[in-house]
C-alpha cells in the first residue's frame, strides 16, 4: 500500500471539479467550475488569471476546505492534497499544510495586536513560543513589518495589512500557499518583492504557490511563474500568444487605451486648492500628514501614488470632509469649504460598495441621489436609464444585495455619476473590478465637468488615465509630474 | 474585522494587572445589585466618575455616557409609572405621574446602569482584548470559551466602527446643488434608517466570514494551544493587590454600616 507521504503524490490535484451555488428566489444558481482539472507540485508557482466573479475566490476557499461548508453548493469531483481528499477533514485541520490570504485583509484579521495576529495560527498548531518569536522576527524583516508589534492591525493601511498577512503566511510555513489578489493595495516595491519572494519560496523552499489575480498581467508575464486563465469554468494555459491575449482582452483583464480624449476638456477653473494642511491621527503618533500645496482644476485627473501608509487615503478623506484638518485651508472653487460643503461637492468611491447600498432595487439606489435635485420624476428616470446603460447594470428592478461584487461596484460608480460633484476620488477602487469595468467608471466620471483623483498602485492605470502624478511618502507630496506632457513629448 | 475600545495610555489603570481587573469586575457589578441605600450607589458612581476622569480624562468620561444617554432618558421617563405609591410629586387630576418612590427607583436604575457601563468601559478602554483573553485563560477558562467571549464583546465596538464608516459613506450621497435637507428630530431619524439597514447587511455578512477566518487560524483543532505572550507582569503588583483588597473592604464595610 502506498503511503500518503509528501512527495509520493502531487502536492495539489483537482480532478473533474464542479461547483454550483444554490438558487435563491430571484437569483439562479451560478455554476463556477465545470470539470476543472489542475495539478500543482512542490516547487511550482502558478498564477491563475480570471475576471472578477469567475470563481477565483471560491476556488481558493475550496482548496483550503472552508468551502463548500455552509454555502450549500453542489460539488462534484475531488481536491487532493498529497493524495488525501480535502473533504475528509475540517479546514482547521489543514492549516499545517495549506494557508490562504483573503482578498480583503479586513476579513481575515481577528486580533487587535500585530504580534498576536502573526502568532495566532502557530499557537493553534501548538508551536513553541520561542520558535514563534524567531519566525516572527525573520518574517517581519522579510515583509517590511516595521511598526510597533502592539499596534492594532486595523489602524494599518490596506497595503500594510497585506504585508502583515503575508508575513503570517510565511510564519505558518505550509506546503501550499494560496493568495487571493495579493497584489491589490501593495505598492510597486511590495508587488515586485512579493513576486520575487513567491518565486523563491517555490524554487528554493519547494512550496507550491497558487496566486489568483484579475490584473497585473504584465508584471506576471515577466516573472518565473506559470500562468493559467480561469475561463468558462475551466483552466486554460496562458502561452503569451495572440489567442491567450485575446482571451485576456475579451475578459477585460488587460487595460484598454487612454480615456483622456473623452474628458470634457474644459480645464482651467480651480476645483480644489489646499495649503498648509496638517493632520495626525489621535491614536497613531508615528504618522502625520503635511501637505504644503496641492491643487486641481476642472477636467484634470491627478494620480496619487506612493508606498503603503504614506497618507493617500488620509488626504482623500480630508478632501471629502470626512475628517477635519488640524491646520491649513481647503479652498473649493476658490472659497474656503467646511465639512458640509466638502461632503456635497466631493465623491469618494469606497472600496466596499455595500457601505452605501441599502435599497431593494437598482432604480431606487440610483434615484435616491436625485431626490433633492429638483428634477421631475420623468427626468430622473431618464437619467437612471442613462446610467443603467453606461455602467452596464442588469436592470431597474435588479436587487443590489443579490448582485455580484463587481456589478455592485459599477452601481456605486453609477450612483456617483448621477450625483453632481466637483471632485471624485477613486481610492484603490479597482479592487474586485476588471480593467474594463474600472475604465468604464473612470471614463464616465471624466466626461463630467469635474476633477478626478485616482489613488492606485497600478502603474498601467496611472499612465493611461492620469494628467498629473503626485508621488507621496511619509505623509508628504515629494514630487509632481505632468504625465500628459511626458507622453506628448 | 474586529475592533476594540482599547486605547493605549499610561494611566495607572493601564498598568493595573488584568487578572485583578477581571477579579474585581464581577464583584463591583454585584455591588450595584446589593440592597444598599441610594446614597451608597450614588457615592460609588461618583467614585467611578472620579476614577475615569483622573485616569482617562473628560472625553473618555463622556464617551460611555454618550452611548447610553437615550436609554437613561427612557428609564427616567418610564420607571416612575411603575411606582404609583408614595408621596406624589407630580399629579394631574387623579393620575399620579411621579412619586418620591418612583423618582428614587429611577435614580437607582440609572446609577446601576451607568455604573455598570463605566466599569466595563474602564476595563475595555485600558486593557487590550488579547490581555483579557490571557487573563480569562489564567482563571482556567477554556480557550474556545474565552475566544467566544472576546469575539462577542468585540463585535459591538466593531459594529460601532462600521457605523462610522457607513455614516461617512452615506454623508457623501448628495449633490452640490441639492436643496438642503430638512432638519429636526424626524428628519434625523429618517436619515439614520438607511445607515442602519446598511449596517445590518454588513453585520450579518461579517458572521460567516469571521467563522471562516477563525477556522483558517486553527480554531476547532484538537491539539493543545501554545501562547506567545503571557500576561504582562506589573511592576507594583503587591500594591495593586493591596489596593484591590482595600477597595473591597471599604465596599463591604459601607454595605454593612448603611444597609
Amino acid at each position: 500500500m502506498v503511503e500518503n507521504t509528501p512527495g509520493s503524490f502531487p502536492l495539489l490535484k483537482i480532478e473533474d471539479y464542479h461547483f454550483t451555488f444554490p438558487s435563491y428566489p430571484g437569483l439562479k444558481g451560478r455554476t463556477l467550475f465545470k470539470g476543472l482539472d489542475l495539478q500543482l507540485s512542490r516547487g511550482e508557482f502558478l498564477i491563475i488569471l480570471g475576471k472578477p466573479e469567475s470563481g477565483k475566490t471560491t476556488l481558493g476557499r475550496c482548496l483550503c476546505a472552508v468551502y463548500p461548508g455552509l454555502t450549500q453548493a453542489t460539488v462534484q469531483g475531488r481536491i487532493l492534497i498529497d493524495g488525501e481528499d480535502i473533504s475528509k477533514r475540517s479546514a482547521c485541520d489543514w492549516i499545517d499544510r495549506v494557508s490562504l490570504i483573503f482578498q480583503d485583509p479586513d476579513e481575515q484579521i481577528v486580533t487587535s495586536r500585530t504580534d498576536d495576529e502573526a502568532a495566532f495560527a502557530l499557537e493553534s498548531l501548538g508551536v513553541e513560543p520561542h520558535v514563534i518569536t524567531e519566525r516572527m522576527n525573520q518574517s517581519f524583516i522579510d515583509f517590511g513589518v516595521s511598526w510597533n508589534k502592539e499596534r492594532n492591525p486595523l489602524s494599518l493601511s490596506g497595503g500594510e495589512k497585506k504585508r502583515l498577512l503575508l508575513s503570517c503566511m510565511k510564519m505558518q510555513d505550509t506546503d501550499l500557499w494560496i493568495l487571493d489578489e495579493p497584489m491589490d493595495e501593495l505598492d510597486q516595491q511590495g508587488q515586485e518583492f512579493l513576486l520575487k519572494t513567491l518565486s523563491h519560496m517555490a524554487s528554493c523552499e519547494q512550496k507550491g504557490v497558487l496566486l489568483f489575480a484579475s490584473k497585473y498581467h504584465k508584471s506576471f508575464a515577466s516573472s518565473s511563474a506559470e500562468i493559467a486563465i480561469l475561463h468558462e469554468g475551466g483552466l486554460q494555459q496562458y502561452q503569451g500568444d495572440s489567442e491567450s491575449l485575446q482571451i485576456l482582452f475579451d475578459q477585460g483583464l488587460v487595460p484598454g487605451e487612454s480615456s483622456s480624449p473623452e474628458s470634457s476638456g474644459k480645464k482651467g477653473q480651480s476645483i480644489i486648492h489646499i495649503s498648509g494642511l496638517k493632520y495626525q491621527y489621535p491614536d497613531n503618533s508615528e504618522f502625520s500628514l503635511e501637505i504644503d500645496e496641492f491643487s486641481l482644476n476642472a477636467g484634470e485627473t491627478a494620480v496619487l501614488a506612493g508606498p503603503n501608509g504614506c497618507g493617500k487615503s488620509t488626504l482623500a478623506r480630508l478632501l471629502c470632509g470626512l475628517i477635519p484638518p488640524q491646520e491649513g485651508t481647503i479652498l473649493l472653487e476658490g472659497e474656503p469649504a467646511g465639512k458640509e460643503r466638502l461632503n456635497r461637492s466631493c465623491g469618494y468611491l469606497f472600496q466596499n460598495p455595500d457601505y452605501q447600498l441599502f435599497l431593494p432595487t437598482v432604480s431606487d439606489e440610483l434615484e435616491l441621489g436625485l431626490k433633492h435635485s429638483g428634477l421631475t420624476r420623468k427626468e430622473r428616470l431618464a437619467l437612471v436609464d442613462e446610467a443603467l446603460e453606461l455602467f452596464q447594470l442588469p436592470g431597474r428592478n435588479a436587487p443590489p444585495s443579490l448582485m455580484s461584487f463587481g456589478v455592485r461596484k459599477r452601481l456605486q460608480g453609477a450612483i456617483y455619476y448621477l450625483l453632481e460633484k466637483r471632485l471624485y476620488i477613486l481610492d484603490e477602487a479597482d479592487s474586485g473590478l476588471s480593467y474594463r469595468d474600472y475604465e468604464t467608471i473612470i471614463r464616465q466620471l471624466k466626461k463630467k465637468d469635474c476633477a478626478l483623483i485616482i489613488i492606485t498602485h497600478n502603474q498601467e492605470i496611472s499612465s493611461i488615465e492620469g494628467d498629473h502624478l503626485y508621488q507621496m511618502a511619509g505623509g508628504r507630496i515629494l514630487e509632481q509630474r505632468d504625465l500628459h506632457r511626458e507622453y506628448t513629448l | 474585522m474586529i475592533d476594540t475600545l482599547y486605547r493605549r495610555g499610561d494611566s495607572f489603570l493601564h498598568y493595573y494587572d488584568c487578572r485583578l481587573k477581571l477579579f474585581l469586575l464581577p464583584l463591583l457589578l454585584v455591588f450595584f445589585f446589593m440592597p444598599a441605600p441610594w446614597f451608597l450607589s450614588a457615592g460609588f458612581l461618583l467614585f467611578l466618575f472620579f476614577l475615569t476622569l483622573t485616569a482617562l480624562g473628560f472625553v473618555d468620561l463622556l464617551l460611555p455616557l454618550k452611548m447610553i444617554y437615550p436609554l437613561l432618558i427612557f428609564i427616567l421617563i418610564l420607571t416612575p409609572f411603575f411606582y404609583p405609591t408614595g408621596l406624589p410629586l407630580l399629579k394631574i387630576g387623579s393620575f399620579v405621574f411621579l412619586t418620591d418612590k418612583g423618582l428614587l427607583e429611577s435614580f437607582l436604575y440609572i446609577s446601576r446602569f451607568t455604573g455598570i457601563t463605566i466599569i466595563f468601559f474602564m476595563l475595555f478602554r485600558t486593557t487590550p482584548m488579547e490581555d483579557i483573553l490571557l487573563g480569562l485563560s489564567w482563571y482556567r477558562l477554556p480557550y474556545t470559551l474565552t475566544l467566544v467571549i472576546s469575539v462577542a464583546l468585540r463585535y459591538i465596538p466593531h459594529l460601532a466602527g462600521l457605523y462610522g464608516q457607513i455614516t461617512s459613506a452615506h454623508a457623501l450621497r448628495c449633490s452640490v446643488n441639492d436643496t438642503p435637507p430638512r432638519k429636526g428630530l424626524f428628519a434625523r431619524l429618517r436619515k439614520i434608517f438607511p445607515i442602519l439597514v446598511s449596517l445590518m447587511i454588513q453585520g450579518v455578512k461579517t458572521i460567516p466570514v469571521l467563522t471562516m477566518a477563525l477556522e483558517l487560524k486553527g480554531i476547532g483543532r484538537d491539539n493543545g494551544r501554545t501562547r506567545l505572550r503571557n500576561i504582562p507582569a506589573p511592576e507594583k503588583r503587591g500594591w495593586q493587590i493591596f489596593l484591590t483588597i482595600l477597595l473591597l473592604v471599604f465596599l463591604i464595610i459601607f454595605l454593612i454600616v448603611f444597609s
